[in-house]
């Protein structure tokens, strides 16, 4: 009797458990997964028994040298090219003022309105300084390291952009006017173009007369500083009502979503900033990987170390300068990636013409990879919100974007036509030197990668 | 438990990994008509023990996979244990000697177990094409095709599975 009753109890159990998986595999419960992977952690074993076999399966050539070097210096330029492109192009700096420069590392999972980033040199910084990239007004900062912070926790900040809904500054329209009407800017104005947005105007002091570019006139102390950077220039649509046109919004002037990697934080002081460390937004370890099991079109591999060495979801990984994937999860003792090619795995970046350093790069956003085309090579939905205005189907290198959580701008991800006029658009990515294949194209791959560590916002 | 059947647990995990590091090595060559060697020796391991066989195959099963899969774990664990409930409901009605019903048992979980992990892949993509770069319907052609590379390699290989060394507490009827 006792017997069946503990049979009926574990059955139950069972059923349950069952079905707590069920809703865990339909939708992501962190808590779960986080259960699960220490649960089946002796899946770290399973690598080890197989390691002979697949270390076979790893077999390169090695790689070009003179290529690889070459790659990475590209990679050191870019990382000063941005470092250009986020001062003042037009305007000066005021007297008095200096630029504290800052790499974005994520966003917020909650506020997508909201930057983290790390300052170069925070001394002075304040709550509501204002944040710029070249000579766009961007937002205010919201949080600055407490003062007994120290080491990386020291300079990390937060930026409130102003496509907050509750950010508001004071515009001018800017021009050879006589008159030039006010208005106050901030949050999103939706646009009737399906997918497209505005900076939403209030106020505005003579709608006739707001044409054009508007700049900053804020009179806050700390916003004042950047008083003449541009805030975006006035996008008109049909008035139904009165007839004629009326303000539909400011079109912004930078990809407020994926372009934004380096930006300048504004304060009154006369001692000059800290230039930025490169390094200082993580760090790589070199990690042994192991084969991947391939469904269908998927692409991915397991790494041979886990969370207990710092490896976290959302890591880049990378072989020398390429990037090659994202850390999907970390079990303590292994981690799974899924390699760019997965279809659906998406990234920023940004496109630099072959050979021209001087230009400045152009930011693409985020593209969402198609898979493999028939001839292995990687195909790349790009919505192209931001027409290229270089030549038709000119060739240029794609580099990842720094502003992702994990990972760090710099990488390269390889070389495509880019297309003019507006997206939506294809992309073909090549890799030089590498023949990808139908999966699995693990095989392309050395026995070791880098993989992004220590690169939370949080720390 | 005795030193034996903790040996035979041991020995099935193993057996686990190296018949999933060789689906990785057959893959290469036999693309979607890759059977799932794992699966294959649940199913018939199952058959042959009926009501005694336990959890723990789904455990090696289910861990093994999650080394070289880029599938959620909830999804992989839920998957292999309806596949392991639907086989254990095959040797209930049928013979363990029926080399028929193990050769459905295992087409019946590997169809079971790869169309669960699809549609929580898709669930949790949003969409079947950021999930496979395909049409639904597609990918669960490649579901069907290698659950029915499974079934034959159970019909053919079943027996051999089973004996495999080291795995004799596992296979002994209730």
């Amino acid at each position: 009797m006792r017997s069946v009753s503990r049979s009926r109890r574990t059955r139950a159990l069972e059923a349950l458990a069952l079905l707590v998986l069920l809703g865990g595999s339909l939708s992501t419960i962190p808590v779960l997964d986080r259960i699960l992977l220490v649960l089946l952690s002796p899946a770290r074993v399973a690598l080890d028994l197989a390691g002979p076999g697949l270390a076979t399966l790893g077999a390169q050539d090695p790689p070009d040298v003179v290529l690889r070097r070459r790659e990475g210096e590209l990679a050191l330029d870019l990382a000063e090219r941005m470092s250009r492109a986020a001062q003042p192009q037009e305007l000066t700096l005021p007297l008095g003022v200096r630029a504290v420069e800052a790499e974005v590392l994520a966003r917020p999972t909650d506020r997508p309105d909201a930057l983290q980033v790390l300052l170069a040199d925070p001394r002075g910084l304040q709550r509501g300084s204002a944040v710029v990239f070249g000579d766009v007004f961007l937002g205010s900062l919201t949080r600055i390291p407490s003062a007994r912070a120290s080491g990386r926790a020291g300079h990390l900040g937060e930026v409130r952009l102003l496509t907050s809904r509750n950010a508001r500054v004071s515009g001018l329209v800017g021009g050879e006017k006589e008159v030039s009407p006010r208005l106050v800017v901030g949050g999103i104005q939706s646009a009737a173009r399906q997918d497209h947005w505005y900076l939403a105007v209030h106020n505005p002091q003579d709608e006739g007369l707001t044409r054009g570019m508007v700049l900053l006139d804020d009179p806050d102390p700390l916003l004042s500083v950047a008083n003449g950077w541009q805030l975006g220039r006035v996008a008109l649509e049909p008035d139904p009502v009165r007839g004629g046109q009326r303000v539909a919004g400011l079109e912004p002037l930078v990809d407020h979503e994926a372009g934004l990697a380096r930006v300048l934080v504004l304060s009154r002081s006369t001692e000059p900033a800290v230039a930025l460390v490169p390094s200082a937004a993580g760090e790589w370890v070199s990690v042994r990987r192991g084969m991947l099991l391939a469904d269908g079109q998927r692409v991915g591999f397991p790494l041979l170390a886990g969370s207990l060495s710092g490896l976290r979801s959302g890591a880049a990984v990378a072989d020398g300068q390429r990037f090659v994937g994202r850390v999907i999860r970390a079990a303590p003792l292994n981690a799974m990636v899924r390699r760019i090619e997965d279809p659906g795995c998406s990234v920023n970046v940004l496109a630099v013409r072959e050979g021209d350093l001087e230009a400045r790069p152009f930011v693409l956003g985020r593209i969402v990879s198609l898979g493999l085309d028939d001839e292995g090579r990687r195909a790349f939905a790009w919505p192209g919100e931001r027409a290229w205005t270089g030549n038709q189907n000119e060739e240029v290198q794609l580099w990842t974007l720094a502003g992702e959580a994990g990972v760090p701008g710099g990488l390269l991800l390889g070389q495509a036509a880019l297309p003019s006029g507006d997206g939506p658009h294809v992309l073909t990515v090549t890799v030089p030197g590498v023949e990808l294949e139908s999966p699995p194209a693990s095989a392309a791959l050395p026995g070791r990668l880098r993989v992004f560590i220590n690169w939370e916002a949080s720390q | 438990m005795r030193f034996g059947a903790k040996a035979a647990w041991i020995l099935c995990f193993a057996w686990c990994a190296w018949l999933t590091a060789s689906q990785v090595w057959l893959q290469r060559s036999l693309g979607i008509w890759t059977p799932d060697l794992g699966l294959v020796l649940l199913a018939s391991l199952v058959m042959r023990s009926g009501y005694s066989s336990s959890l723990g195959l789904v455990f090696c099963l289910v861990s093994t996979r999650l080394a070289f899969s880029l599938e959620p774990p909830a999804a992989l664990l839920a998957g292999g244990w309806m596949g392991f409930l639907l086989a254990r409901s095959v040797a209930h009605t049928f013979d363990a000697d029926q080399m028929f019903a193990r050769a459905g048992a295992a087409f019946g979980a590997a169809l079971l177990m790869g169309s669960w992990v699809l549609l929580a892949g898709g669930f949790r993509a949003g969409s079947w094409d950021q999930y496979g770069g395909g049409e639904a319907l597609e990918l669960l052609a490649g579901v069907f095709t290698s659950a029915a590379a499974t079934g034959l390699c159970a019909l053919l290989l079943g027996p051999v599975f089973v004996h495999l060394p080291g795995l004799a507490p596992l296979r002994r009827p209730a």
